[in-house]
């Protein structure tokens, strides 16, 4: 104690400085400002008001009938695809397929709202569109088909449920792109890779082979082959000789589930071993 | 030629003027902080160019998954309070006031009716990525109720659908069909905020003739 007491008594007279180095106290403060800052929900969700038409009940009087030609149907399927037709679906519309964006369905919908203005031209924004999202479509498509209904200011607009005709329509519009891989260790097997050979690709829209509408062949012994369809396949048929001068043939039968991007990789024989990887 | 000595000047800045930045900052921030809602699921949803922010009260969520599984919340402790009392009543769950405090004190839920006991008991007996989402088909609405329920709690709640980018349409749908059940067929879908191409930032609504 008394050895403290002198020492204190020594440096009095040096008068020490009454500052402090504020540096801890910024980097904490700057660290609890970061904290607070990414805790905090910096953007607050938005939200989109959807306004759906009552469900009709016993004694409700028939919706009132709108003429078939203000109406353009839009229906979602998979893969982002928008398949649409004008008018009515039992007197065998054309029908045609866009995509989301600016140039697809956007160019589309304002096309629709300019083409019925013009016919209607005492109405005021006369066009209606009837969106029809199918099973195999997400909710992002039926949020951006909204979005771009407000972004081309359409007013009159109904969110209806697929009948069994459109279903039909949005199959037939199908576009498919198949793409077989022969990966290198097939052109090394024994049976095959020696020479290469004669290979076709079958797309089928049903269950007849016969009906295989579009047929992409060539001769190779490993490679890529690419199909590409206007229809979206029921069924792929890989066909190939089960030796070079065989008129046997192999056939592969790979159905098909959302094949609108899709890589086959087939493994090319070992007779015994007949397998198909997809 | 006279020297030019060059005055040495100390290297230290004085830190006061930063600190008083920092800390008032730091006071901006905690003031304005929201902490972030708990999420049961993670779901990232699409966005859109509408600007209507969601509002913080009086809301009723249904969130749903790309797996299809549906939670509910709704805001308000005391609002809750009176909702699991009606589900209880509704379901014969017996709890006891312990488990309905609980559950008024946690936010989203989902669970079908029958588990609930178990979870409010203890909360961390099922994970959130276990819970099997409330049953919302036609033989077993217990959606229905919980919406139902929620509305007479409080009847100014508004109902928002917040719902995965990739979650299959039919689910939506579903979703969509127990409300109008009940007559609501206004709702709101929560998205994220993305740039409207009619109106380039700052700038006037450019109406396309």
């Amino acid at each position: 104690m008394v050895a403290v007491g002198i020492r204190k008594a020594g440096k009095a007279h040096e008068k020490s400085s009454t500052r402090i180095d504020f540096t801890p106290m910024v980097d904490l403060g700057f660290l609890l400002i970061t904290f607070f800052m990414l805790t905090t929900t910096l953007s607050k969700p938005v939200t989109m008001e959807i306004n759906m038409p009552a469900k009709p009940e016993p004694g409700d009087p028939p919706p009132p009938e709108v003429k078939a030609s203000k109406v353009l149907t839009l229906m979602l399927s998979h893969a982002d695809r928008i398949v649409y037709y004008k008018g009515v679906e039992t007197e065998s519309p054309t029908v045609e397929s866009t995509e989301f964006g600016k140039d697809g369905v956007r160019k589309l919908l304002l096309e629709h709202k300019a083409d019925v203005q013009q016919r209607f031209a005492d109405e005021d924004n006369p066009a209606i569109v009837i969106i029809k999202p199918d099973e195999d479509s997400v909710y992002k498509n039926v949020v951006d088909i909204l979005d771009e209904i407000n972004i081309t200011d359409i007013q009159r607009y109904a969110l209806v449920d697929i009948t069994p005709q459109e279903k039909i329509f949005v199959k037939k519009l199908g576009k498919a792109e198949i793409q077989v891989k022969f990966p290198p260790e097939a052109a090394n097997s024994p049976k095959w890779g020696a020479q290469p050979h004669h290979i076709r690709l079958f797309a089928r829209h049903d269950n007849h082979i016969r009906n295989g509408l579009a047929v992409q062949s060539r001769v190779f012994s490993t490679g890529n082959l690419l199909l590409q369809t206007q229809f979206e396949p029921l069924a792929i048929n890989v066909v190939y000789p089960s030796t070079a001068k065989a008129k046997y043939f192999y056939h592969f039968f790979i159905p098909t589930i959302h094949l609108s991007i899709n890589t086959l990789i087939i493994w090319l024989p070992n007779k015994s071993n007949n397998t198909a990887m997809y | 030629m006279p020297k030019h000595k060059i005055a040495r000047k100390s290297t230290n800045i004085d830190m006061t003027a930063m600190c008083d930045v920092a800390f008032l900052l730091l006071t901006f921030f905690i003031l304005t902080a929201k902490a972030k809602p708990e999420e049961l699921v993670t779901v990232t949803t699409p966005s859109s160019i509408s600007e209507i922010r969601m509002p913080d009260v009086d809301m009723i969520l249904i969130t749903a998954d790309t797996a299809g599984r549906v939670f509910f919340e709704m805001d308000g402790q005391p609002k809750r309070l009176d909702l699991i009392n009606a589900i209880d009543e509704k379901y014969a769950l017996q709890l006891t006031d312990a488990e309905k405090k609980m559950y008024s004190i946690r936010g989203p839920m989902g669970l079908p009716a029958e588990q609930l006991k178990g979870w409010l008991n203890d909360p961390h007996s099922i994970e959130a990525d276990k819970m099997a989402g409330i049953p919302y088909d036609s033989l077993n609405n217990q959606l229905d109720s919980w919406i139902i329920y929620a509305r007479v709690a409080n009847p100014m709640a508004r109902i928002a659908i917040k719902a995965d980018a990739k979650t299959p349409y039919p689910t939506i749908k579903k979703i969509m069909n127990v409300l109008q059940d009940r007559k609501i067929n206004q709702f709101n879908l929560i998205t994220n905020l993305e740039a409207n191409p009619n109106k380039p930032e700052g700038g006037e609504t450019a109406h396309k003739e």
